[in-house]
């Protein structure tokens, strides 16, 4: 939609019809999407590549209790000097105020929040409002 | 861990070790001595020419050593050999009678051509080489055995005459007993041996490879560990402390890259740092750490192989010793093959099955114990009851009788007494042989002194010969008797009229025996010949008392050893009883011990004491005065002998009322006051290195009731049955851990698989409004204003919203939801001040504004609130008040808080266990699993709050949690 604000994006969700959902938005408005699917890969491509946005899905591990990986890269994205913004994408809400407060997400996106439907609007309204204040 | 029961064994054995290693180092050339003795004796008295004595190994067909050999020899003596059945000396051994040949020279099988006629390889047989023309071959045998062949060989043609042989088997029954007596001591050298390797491989076998059922219990420890933790391999070895070596096979769940075998670990060993960590170590970056890279293990060069290395690529791991108060019992690993955070709360999950895996091996470990000794004593006792059952082959004084009864043939005497003197008891001891007419009968053992006539012949090193008593003032004579003014009827005087004596002291080596009187009642002159067959009788003579001496003492030892092992036979039956009681708590052990010690022991004064180290206190699980049962109430640890036991791990035995009095005036001990001492025992109940409690029995009035013996008893009792009361302090703690273990996994397992299948329907029916989105936004308005495409993609999307619902009412987690605190601790002190004992004050401080909200699932909240609350009334035994404040706060950051403070005023929280309070499993508290401050910290922790808490000497302690108030939208 705003061609002035085209900007680069990179999702990092281990479910593959999440990382296609997500890629078909932000496309749509008009940004380029590079899709990652696990902490190594997310890792590597955080310490080469500048994004405006990091879009994280907490839960990288099916099995993983803790959310550690996800938190993890949470970690490393934000310790960046020209840190991008962080919008965390979780299906599991359970575990987030701990890992949000410490690590200093700046939005918290919920895929199915309280049993309703995900919030398309909203989502698109925070991703272009986080990139209109990029630091 | 060392119990009497343990060093009963070991001395035992030790005993029969040393007695067998004597013989058989000293034994030995004793044997050969004596057997050349007798030899050489034979010779002279036979007057033979060639006296040679063969030891026979019946199962081996085999001559063997020591072959003695007296006189001239043609030919070398042949060394040991084999034998064959038809060889004629195998004819000759197993003939039932000695073999009389007058003339041997006419027999082809003892002349020189025999030997050249056999042509299978000859020069390994046994064959006759010397020219002899008469022998006598005498089996040698004790019972039914064959023990070897006394050959008595003459150059000359000899008649053989009834006397001739009577005297060459005498001889040969000399060297029989002599080769039998060597035996049985190699054979009891043997045994020892054998049970020395038999303790040794029972001391080996200590390890859970031994447990099926503890392997499998590790193994579900193991397998749950790595679905909770979500490990990619747990590890569990053993270790074994006397060894520093792990033991095989470990447990390992998770897929491993390379197995790995038993080892000998070495200090260097980064394992071995580990064991000896009493700490967890939690690794965050495995490839960071030095002791787990692979360039470690290169390092190590050409002993890798040998060592313990880790081989796995892991990233993380926690590495937990497996440990008890002093010991270290193995580690277990959590490995991740993936970078872990080891969060607090993940810490405390692992180090919690690290717990119930100590408790599962310490447990075998103990079973073990107990069960080891058993095996090791039912083996002594078969031993022992062999030994026990080994004939006793002399009949001593017949043989001496029979020796008597030569001598006085063969010396033409009137009077042949011999008397065995006790060296070490200063008497005379019977047999006291008398072959002859007597004039009085033979005086009774009576100690003798060391003026006595007899005692001064017996001290003699050589013999004494009286030709003619009364030719003057003889030690002989009656008047002797009679100048003596002391007893002289408990003497040992010599009271027959004897004109002539020989008397002839017998000994070996040193050893005074006994004395040997050959009494004539005409004058005699004792010519050198004369004198040497006087000694030649009294040598035999001597040697029948020596060896019928080994025999006892070997008698007595198996008699000393059967008494052991009786007794130790009830303490392993006992020890087996007491292992049934483990469930049934203190009190039944407490009487088992009072009822199986009243079958060795005087126990109508006993008394079991109990130490609870926590408060300092002495409890009596059980009290008997006078045969009746009895109260005595709990007392502080004082300065009586029952804790001295305690204190010093160390038995106390008093055999007088008069010892009694002096132990309570040693410095350091308090004054004795109550009922008369006199006799007491009272041991120590240990386990390990730690004492538990004191067992005592005693009598008030009577001196030595109690021997040696009863201590040792009483001590293996006592060790048996700590071991059983910790048993059993452990058995419930690993019950109740293992219930716990157990709720807490299907909390666990139900909440997971319902969150889990939630958060994976979300994942999955979350897009679908996406693509009915992108479907809208492809399709433009102008195919949308088809009302019935438009009605499809809202029924997409409604459906989906149906299936989200029904999928967020099926989490199974409790709701977090805002709550009151005020509320909570209002209607918590409420249901406190009703349930708790009267004594201790539940006082809830007056709100002074109103608390923020916070977040929380309430239930929860309130358990951890109740956890603590409790463990503050368990504090205060003795009555207190428990006071209650909560407050808001808001800290530097501007945040706001609500902070609750729980505080006690019972005892201190103990500064050495400040740093395990919050750890599960860990109390103060008899009875109780500290599971509590564990849970509540937890519950606390994971809503963002924090608990902590403050001991001040004297004044209680209290507790201070803070919980982020909800931020108001």
């Amino acid at each position: 939609m705003n061609t002035d604000l085209k900007r680069s994006i990179l999702v990092v969700d281990d479910q593959d019809n999440w990382r296609e959902a997500l890629t078909s938005l932000i496309t749509q408005e008009g940004h380029t999407v590079k899709t990652l699917s696990n902490f190594e890969e997310a890792e590597k491509e955080i310490s080469q590549s500048a994004f405006d946005l990091v879009i994280l899905d907490l839960r990288l591990v099916d099995t993983e209790v803790f959310n550690v990986q996800g938190l993890e890269l949470l970690r490393l994205v934000k310790a960046q000097k020209a840190a991008p913004r962080v919008i965390i994408l979780t299906g599991y809400p359970g575990s987030l105020r701990k890992g949000v407060e410490e690590y200093g997400a700046d939005a918290l996106v919920l895929k199915a929040p309280q049993g309703s439907r995900f919030d398309i609007k909203g989502f698109k309204a925070q991703v272009q409002s986080l990139l209109q204040h990029k630091n | 861990m060392s119990t009497s029961l343990e060093r009963n064994q070991a001395e035992a054995l030790t005993k029969l070790n040393l007695l067998a290693q004597r013989l058989v180092a000293e034994g030995s050339p004793v044997t050969r001595i004596l057997l050349q003795k007798i030899a050489k004796s034979a010779k002279e008295v036979l007057k033979a020419d060639l006296i040679e004595l063969y030891e026979y190994w019946e199962d081996q067909k085999k001559f063997e050593l020591p072959q003695i050999s007296v006189g001239e020899k043609q030919k070398p003596s042949i060394k040991k050999v084999k034998i064959y059945d038809d060889d004629t000396v195998f004819k000759l051994i197993h003939r039932p009678k000695p073999l009389y040949k007058k003339n041997s020279a006419a027999e082809p099988s003892f002349s020189a051509p025999y030997a050249i006629a056999r042509k299978d390889r000859p020069s390994e047989r046994f064959i006759f080489r010397e020219k002899i023309r008469s022998t006598a071959a005498i089996p040698l045998t004790t019972g039914n055995e064959s023990v070897g062949l006394m050959f008595a060989n003459y150059r000359t043609t000899q008649a053989f005459l009834k006397r001739q042989q009577d005297l060459i088997e005498l001889f040969a029954n000399q060297a029989a007993i002599a080769i039998k007596n060597a035996r049985f001591f190699q054979q009891i050298h043997d045994q020892a041996a054998v049970l020395a390797e038999l303790n040794e491989l029972a001391y080996n076998l200590l390890s859970i490879e031994q447990f099926p059922e503890v392997r499998k219990l590790l193994e579900k420890i193991a397998q749950s560990a790595k679905v909770v933790l979500k490990a990619d391999l747990i590890e569990l070895y053993e270790y074994r402390q006397d060894r520093d070596k792990y033991e095989l096979p470990p447990i390992s769940i998770g897929k491993k890259d390379r197995a790995f075998q038993k080892t000998t670990i070495h200090q260097e060993d980064a394992v071995w740092q580990l064991i000896q960590r009493s700490a967890p170590l939690y690794v965050e970056n495995a490839q960071d750490n030095n002791l787990f890279t692979a360039s470690y293990i290169i390092k190590r060069g050409g002993l890798t192989k040998e060592r313990f290395v880790f081989r796995e690529k892991i990233e993380s791991t926690a590495a937990i010793p497996l440990r008890t108060e002093s010991e270290s019992m193995g580690l277990m690993f959590a490995s991740y093959r993936t970078p872990q955070k080891f969060t607090k709360e993940r810490q405390e999950l692992i180090e919690l099955f690290a717990k119930q895996a100590a408790i599962a091996v310490k447990n075998s470990r103990l079973y073990y114990y107990v069960n080891q000794r058993r095996e090791a004593l039912t083996k002594l006792n078969q031993i022992a009851q062999h030994l026990v059952s080994i004939e006793e082959s002399q009949n001593t004084r017949n043989l001496l009788k029979k020796i008597a009864e030569s001598a006085k043939e063969v010396l033409r005497a009137d009077l042949i007494e011999l008397y065995e003197y006790s060296q070490d008891q200063n008497k005379y001891e019977l047999p006291q042989i008398a072959v002859g007419e007597t004039q009085g009968p033979s005086v009774p053992k009576n100690e003798i002194y060391a003026d006595d006539a007899v005692f001064q012949i017996i001290k003699r090193p050589e013999p004494f010969y009286e030709e003619n008593a009364q030719a003057k003032e003889s030690i002989f004579m009656a008047p002797y008797i009679f100048q003596r003014e002391d007893q002289p009827a408990n003497r040992f005087v010599v009271r027959e009229k004897i004109l002539s004596t020989a008397a002839i002291p017998l000994r070996i080596g040193n050893e005074s025996m006994g004395l040997m009187f050959a009494n004539y009642r005409t004058p005699q002159k004792f010519t050198k010949e004369q004198q040497e067959l006087i000694e030649l009788f009294a040598n035999q003579a001597a040697i029948a008392i020596n060896n019928s001496r080994l025999y006892y003492d070997v008698n007595q030892r198996q008699q000393s050893l059967a008494d052991v092992n009786r007794r130790q036979e009830a303490l392993v039956e006992f020890g087996a009883q007491l292992s049934s009681k483990i469930r049934q708590g203190e009190t039944p052990i407490f009487e088992f011990i009072h009822e199986q010690a009243t079958q060795f022991m005087d126990t109508d004064n006993m008394y079991i004491a109990k130490y609870d180290s926590a408060t300092d206190m002495v409890h009596f699980g059980l009290f008997f005065k006078n045969g009746q049962r009895g109260v005595v109430e709990s007392r502080k640890a004082g300065k009586g002998r029952t804790e001295e036991i305690i204190r010093t791990g160390k038995f106390i035995f008093i055999a007088t009322r008069k010892e009694s009095d002096e132990w309570y005036k040693q410095p350091g001990r308090a004054e004795y006051i109550g009922d008369p001492l006199a006799s007491w025992i009272g041991v120590p109940m240990r386990v390990g290195e730690k004492v538990i409690g004191a067992v005592a029995t005693y009598h008030p009035t009577k001196d030595y009731v109690y021997n040696e013996d009863d201590v040792k008893i009483l001590q293996s009792m006592a060790d048996l049955a700590a071991i059983a009361l910790e048993n059993a302090r452990l058995f419930a703690e690993l019950e109740q851990a293992l219930k716990k273990i157990a709720e807490s996994e299907a909390v666990i397992t139900r909440t997971s698989i319902a969150a889990d299948f939630v958060h994976r329907l979300n994942n999955l029916a979350g897009t679908i409004p996406v693509w009915v989105d992108q479907i809208r936004d492809h399709l433009g308005s102008e195919s949308l204003k088809d009302k019935k495409l438009g009605d499809y993609l809202d029924n997409i999307e409604s459906n989906t919203d149906g299936l989200l619902r029904a999928a967020e009412k099926l989490k199974f987690s409790p709701e977090e939801q805002d709550i009151d605190i005020q509320f909570i601790l209002e209607s918590l002190v409420r249901q406190t001040r009703v349930q708790i004992s009267a004594n201790v004050r539940v006082h809830l401080m007056e709100f002074k504004e109103k608390l923020p909200v916070v977040r929380a699932v309430a239930a929860e909240l309130t358990n951890a609130f109740w956890s603590i609350m409790e463990n503050a009334i368990d504090a205060m035994p003795d009555g207190g008040t428990l006071t209650i404040e909560a407050k808001r706060i808001v800290d530097a950051n501007d945040k706001e808080w609500v902070e609750i403070q729980i505080t006690d005023t019972g005892k201190d929280v103990a500064r050495a266990d400040i740093d395990k309070i919050f750890l599960p499993f860990y109390s103060t508290k008899t009875g109780h699993i500290g599971y509590g401050l564990w849970r509540a910290q937890n519950i606390i922790e994971r809503i963002g709050g924090n608990i902590r808490f403050q001991s001040e000497e004297g004044e209680g302690t209290t507790f201070f949690v803070k919980i982020p108030a909800l931020k108001s939208n």
